[in-house]
């Protein structure tokens, strides 16, 4: 009963830790009526959780991390809670909660791990809550792989009152939730858009997501960086506060997973690509030096650590670099990965979803942004790339490793069903 | 208040909100309906009759598989001062996170073996006029030999070529060749190999080729392997199955 309890109040301590009242206050004074309270939610979470990604790096314990951002949530919203905010959004926030509570009782019923979860995720989680700290990372499986998913985990096991590790990947259900609801949220029409966060959450959520794997996780943050980049692009809303949270969502997802370094290289390039063509060099030098700076911070980091960034499940050995240039192995391998990529989609409903609402956006001919469209097409591009390059057991990492690659960036073609709905569903 | 705010959100629905029963009883249908697709109340009973340990094993087997049951059995029976190595003799997840923990040292002499039998035969299929073995145990130290069963016995004396290539990462390598005498009225032969093949990756798989051969001769092919760890050289501490718990003699 007590376990009940705790997975009703996870939700609503989740949603009071990520207000920030002082924000909304500034940032309505800086930035007007501009962006909404939904928007600065966002940011507070993505402040919150770079904040947590640099109090991990100096390798301290978790409770100090604990203490670090209850600090942070006292001094921003002592003297300035403010429930009316809440309150605008009590319909929404109640769907989200039942929508939390319903499948996160399906996965405390079955709490087991997946297979990649029992061999290197959880003992990885289980590093930084035990407080054994980077060095021990290298002793355990996969150990080039980023740790922030995992830190988040061991954040929520130990904040949470039973220590029970399941809180951990409930958060990851809550940000899966939110992502779903951030996207949604740029529909023209009120009603439709607690319809499609409904069906959305329901249909694309699968339990296999939630038992260790941190594809769920970057799914998520595309989703986050989706958002911005359709206001970014299609709404032409290039604002300081849309390009903060581009950078900062472009840093979190570069520490969960190590192919995540082609997804913030792509979006970026993309984004100064995007700036240069237009002549418009407004942020251009902070986009640009971000960029470096989230790319060579990880780098530091991993050299300071002596994080070995080669994939050891690959390059240990035997791999040979030559026979990435050989043209009947090349041609053998696209076949391979492209057979294996087309079944995947049919097993993934949102990546099918958003080709569909792109044939009809293209049909339609309704305006859309070719920088969004690019980059989704980069991102698919990348799925082959990322197993191109894969020489030992080739077929078998890409018979079981492709549908959870198309999941972390399929999140992104949402964005194609928001586009299409914007048009034909005109507020 | 559930109907205030239904009321409140509809109306920009132009829907007529004085009749809300019959919109709140959709509604209410559909959200049960997706209570029970998700087994919301089943999930519910399961929290509350079911401790978070007997809810993980409840969808694994005892002793198949992971085995995670035997190894929460293990786990709740003896306090593991150290960290037990756990050896599964099948390709499954591991289940030593159970009861994994940082602070204790790996140990030296305590074992959990999984699914583990010395002397395994190993079926293989038929393809390509070849017999493959896949699907090996991860422990296998030696390939004891091959047993090969014929439809019926034979009539006259007869010699085979029986060749055996190991294939792994789409490289086929040959083992061994070996000449086989088979007297008549025979039914079954067993090739001794005792071939040391430890090394290897987990995917690999064996073909074994009977040279001259006749479809419909040959009931079966079997691949007799030895396995890496000698139960004798261990004090068996808990057997369940083919489970064990082990502690190796001094």
């Amino acid at each position: 009963m007590i376990e009940i309890i705790n997975i009703i109040l996870f939700p609503l301590a989740l949603i009071i830790f990520f207000q920030n009242h002082l924000f909304a206050k500034l940032l309505k004074k800086r930035f007007g009526k501009e962006n909404s309270h939904f928007d600065y939610y966002i940011l507070n979470l993505f402040i919150i959780l770079n904040l947590i990604l640099l109090v991990s790096l100096f390798n301290f314990d978790i409770e100090f991390t604990i203490i670090i951002i209850s600090i942070y949530f006292i001094l921003v919203n002592i003297f300035n809670f403010n429930f009316k905010i809440i309150s605008k959004f009590i319909f929404s926030l109640l769907i989200l909660i039942i929508i939390f509570q319903v499948l996160s009782i399906y996965i405390v019923a079955n709490p087991d791990l997946g297979w990649d979860g029992k061999f290197h995720w959880y003992k990885k989680a289980l590093n930084f809550y035990q407080n054994m700290g980077f060095e021990n990372l290298s002793n355990l499986p996969k150990y080039e792989y980023p740790h922030f998913g995992v830190y988040l985990w061991a954040f929520f096991w130990s904040i949470n009152p039973l220590n029970f590790e399941y809180f951990g990947r409930l958060f990851y259900l809550f940000l899966y939730l939110l992502s779903i609801f951030s996207i949604v949220d740029l529909l023209n029409n009120k009603n439709l858009k607690l319809i499609l966060f409904i069906t959305l959450s329901l249909i694309t959520f699968n339990f296999n997501h939630f038992t260790g794997n941190q594809d769920i996780l970057v799914f998520s943050f595309v989703i986050f960086l989706s958002r911005y980049l359709y206001l970014i692009y299609e709404k032409k809303e290039q604002t300081l506060f849309n390009l903060i949270l581009f950078i900062l969502i472009n840093n979190i997802i570069l520490w969960i997973k190590y192919e995540c370094i082609v997804y913030v290289i792509l979006s970026y390039s993309m984004l100064l690509i995007y700036k240069l063509f237009k002549k418009d060099y407004k942020y251009f030098l902070l986009i640009f030096f971000s960029f470096l700076f989230t790319l060579i911070f990880k780098l530091s980091i991993s050299q300071f650590y002596q994080i070995n960034l080669n994939a050891s499940f690959q390059f240990s050995g035997e791999y040979d670099l030559f026979k990435l240039f050989d043209i009947n192995l090349f041609f053998y391998k696209f076949y391979i990965i492209f057979k294996y990529y087309f079944f995947s989609l049919f097993k993934n409903p949102v990546i099918l979803i958003g080709y569909i609402s792109l044939a009809l956006i293209l049909l339609q001919k309704i305006k859309i942004s070719l920088t969004n469209v690019f980059l989704f097409i980069l991102f698919n591009l990348s799925s082959f790339l990322i197993f191109y390059i894969i020489q030992i057991d080739f077929e078998w990492h890409v018979a079981y490793g492709i549908d959870r690659h198309i999941l972390q960036y399929s999140g992104f073609s949402i964005l194609f069903l928001v586009v299409f709905f914007n048009k034909i569903f005109k507020n | 208040m559930i109907t205030y705010l239904l009321e409140m959100k509809f109306k920009n629905l132009n829907i007529n909100y004085k009749k809300p029963k019959g919109i709140v009883l959709i509604l209410f249908i559909l959200f049960m309906t997706i209570l029970v697709s998700f087994d919301f109340f089943k999930n519910v009973f399961s929290i509350i009759k079911y401790n978070k340990d007997e809810r993980i094993i409840r969808n694994s087997k005892f002793c198949e598989g992971d085995s995670q049951g035997f190894v929460s059995y293990l786990n709740k029976n003896y306090n593991f001062g150290t960290n037990p190595i756990l050896l599964n003799n099948t390709i499954s997840p591991l289940s030593d996170w159970i009861y994994f923990d940082f602070k204790k040292e790996q140990s030296k002499s305590e074992l959990i073996l999984l699914n583990y039998e010395e002397t395994q035969t190993i079926k293989t299929e038929f393809k390509n006029s070849r017999f493959i073995a896949r699907k090996l145990p991860p422990l296998l130290r030696e390939i004891k030999g091959i047993n090969i069963s014929f439809e019926d016995e034979l009539n006259i004396d007869k010699t085979f070529v029986v060749n055996l290539y190991k294939v792994q990462n789409k490289k086929k390598e040959n083992l061994t060749s070996n000449q086989v005498l088979l007297k008549k009225g025979l039914n079954n032969k067993f090739i001794d190999l005792s071939l040391n093949d430890s090394e290897g990756r987990k995917l690999r798989s064996y073909e074994i080729e009977i040279k001259p051969f006749k479809k419909g001769m040959i009931k079966n092919v079997n691949l007799i392997i030895n396995n890496q760890i000698k139960l004798s050289d261990y004090q068996i501490i808990e057997k369940k199955q083919n489970c064990y718990f082990l502690r190796k003699n001094d």
